[in-house]
């Protein structure tokens, strides 16, 4: 079961009524008995010892690691203690919740680890397999990965590393943080939620509100329009065109450009859906989208892109290394040695890559996965260490840089800077992707934009048109989202309105939405993280 | 809390520290900022900011960053 399926608007259905006939104070057990057969509906049931254990372990050792925090609380008020004896005190303490921390840790990132990179693993173990002639041979694609690792794997680190930090005392109730782990709404694709937040929210004991409803099912309508009437239109061509074969640079270039609004339609529609899926239950999920395309540089781009990951990586990566002891240490000596600058570029430089490096494994574990991590590293850096030029050029030819136009070139380069990513990760692989580049460059072919060919690459003309007034419809609601509340903007304007737009919403991905042969709405593209 | 703002204002000069109170969660300083921002701080007051102390509200306003300054240098 997917989230863009006539299955999935029934479970939730149903759900909800069981949800809001329960007692307040049991609405959380709903929730949980809901989520526990969406993730065995939506993958295989065998999966669900492996979320299990992980969360058990997660649990496990957030209650040692609280508990020890409160034994050493309790013997450090112990009056008889010197100084020394204080700070033996907290070695010994910080040490055995150090070695918990890693315990679990290990047992987590392994898991997630093993299950990555176990493809790549079996895929060269078949080539060497056949390189000698052993006559056996293994299919990596056998190879299946829990459902939601990568995404329920962090939540739970994130969990357990606040609670090493002192920022939230830990979770007393294992079916509880069991909920928050195994949640529907998040589990499949995220977003990759705090547990001081979404925690607190699932504690809460959830009301009936009719703007709850209302806002929850204007956001799923909106979701389904962005995925089947658009993302899954775009890829009848994007999927047609990345097949590994030679084409015109032409039709590459077209390619590039759909591929990024695609990615951006099918992951936000699935946000918007599972956001409003879980308001409907008085839970609000993080956001995980901010209109990025209006970014004017590519730091501000991964703030605006899926938020919570960056968020993560931020605060569980970037920051750490950032902040050790011997990242500190090597940043005073850099401070003696070399000038200023180059430091202050080295301090920078080290997190930076270290983060980007990382967030491309978690996308892939191939080669073309750490190009795109090391191109945004690397990208990012430069612009942080020729800041200074930046502003002198700037400077140097007069360039208003709050003005209109330049606000916008600044966009469309982001936007480009992009594509270019998507490109490396798009095609598959580097030897595709340097294909690519290479049909661009040596064989554009620029007529076939207008002698028709463009639409016969899984496109038809009218397929065209409703995906220009698509774009057009997402790109407004963007524009007056950045403005405005939208949806309360839509309620004050009476229920007539909101009602036509609802069914508006409705008939377009009755009529508009792609369902052909072939389509498979169960692809949606972060679902492969 | 001069010298915080004087930090401050070294590492993104126009803005009105004193009286911002979404340093970060407003994005006025991004995260590579707020690295640079705390090896300044740390060897100004001598102190060690740990990852417990590592969260948007003890840099979002200029009070906030003081008190934890304060508590960091009675520890």
């Amino acid at each position: 079961m997917t989230v863009v399926s006539g299955a999935f608007l029934i479970f939730l259905g149903t759900t909800l009524g069981f949800f809001y006939l329960c007692p307040r104070q049991h609405r959380w057990l709903v929730l949980l008995a809901a989520s526990v057969l969406f993730y065995v509906l939506a993958g295989k049931w065998q999966f669900l010892p492996c979320i299990t254990l992980t969360s058990l372990a997660v649990w496990v050792g957030a209650r040692r690691i609280s508990r020890l925090d409160a034994e050493l609380k309790e013997a450090l008020k112990d009056k008889g203690l010197d100084k020394a004896a204080k700070k033996s005190l907290r070695t010994q303490y910080k040490s055995l919740k150090s070695r918990t921390l890693v315990l679990v840790l290990v047992l987590c990132v392994g898991a997630l680890c093993v299950t990555k990179f176990s493809r790549v693993v079996v895929a060269l173990a078949d080539q060497i397999a056949a390189i000698s002639a052993m006559g056996v041979h293994m299919d990596p694609t056998l190879l299946v990965m829990p459902l939601g690792i990568s995404y329920y794997t962090f939540s739970t680190i994130g969990y357990l590393l606040d609670v090493y930090w002192k920022r939230y005392p830990c979770e007393e109730s294992f079916p509880r943080f069991f909920l928050y782990t195994i949640y529907f709404p998040h589990i499949l694709q995220g977003p990759i939620s705090r547990y001081n937040r979404l925690g607190a929210s699932l504690k809460e004991g959830m009301s009936f509100s009719e703007e709850n409803i209302t806002h929850g099912a204007e956001r799923i309508i909106w979701g389904f329009f962005k995925k089947l009437v658009i993302a899954d239109r775009l890829n009848l061509m994007v999927s047609t065109v990345y097949d590994g074969k030679p084409h015109a640079g032409s039709i590459f270039l077209v390619t590039m450009l759909l591929d990024a609004l695609m990615i951006y339609t099918d992951f936000s529609g699935y946000m918007e859906i599972v956001c409003g899926a879980s308001q409907l239950f008085g839970v609000e999920l993080e956001e995980n989208f901010n209109h990025p395309f209006f970014s004017r540089t590519v730091a501000e781009f991964w703030r605006r892109w899926h938020m919570t990951l960056g968020g993560w990586f931020k605060d569980y990566v970037y920051y750490p290394i950032s902040v050790s002891s011997w990242m500190k240490k090597l940043n005073r000596k850099n401070a003696k040695r070399l000038s200023k600058r180059a430091s202050r570029v080295i301090s920078v430089a080290i997190p930076c890559l270290c983060t980007w490096f990382l967030t491309g494994l978690w996308h892939g574990t191939g080669p073309n996965y750490v190009c795109w991590g090391i191109y945004y590293g690397v990208l990012i850096t430069i612009s942080n260490a020729f800041q200074e030029e930046f502003k002198a050029f700037d400077e140097r030819w007069g360039i208003n840089t709050e003005s209109r136009s330049w606000r916008l070139l600044q966009m469309v380069r982001t936007f480009c800077i992009f594509m270019g990513g998507r490109v490396l990760t798009s095609p598959g692989n580097l030897a595709n992707t340097a294909m690519v580049f290479d049909n661009i460059f040596h064989n554009l072919q620029p007529w076939q934009w207008f002698d028709g060919s463009l639409w016969t690459y899984g496109l038809k003309r009218p397929d065209g048109n409703v995906l220009i007034l698509g774009l057009l419809l997402v790109l407004v609601v963007s524009f007056l989202q950045e403005r405005t509340h939208v949806r309360e903007e839509i309620d004050r304007r009476g229920v007539v309105l909101r009602w036509i737009l609802m069914y508006a919403g409705i008939i377009a991905v009755i009529v508009f939405g792609v369902y052909g042969a072939g389509y498979d709405a169960a692809k949606f593209i972060y679902m492969q993280y | 809390m001069d010298k915080i703002i004087e930090i401050l204002s070294g590492i993104k000069s126009g803005v009105d520290f004193a009286n911002e109170e979404q340093i970060v969660t407003g994005g006025v300083l991004d995260s590579i900022d707020i690295t640079e921002f705390i090896t300044a701080l740390e060897e100004e007051f001598d102190i060690e900011i740990g990852m417990e102390y590592m969260e948007n509200e003890n840099f979002d306003s200029v009070s906030a960053i003081w008190d934890m300054v304060e508590e960091l240098q009675e520890a």
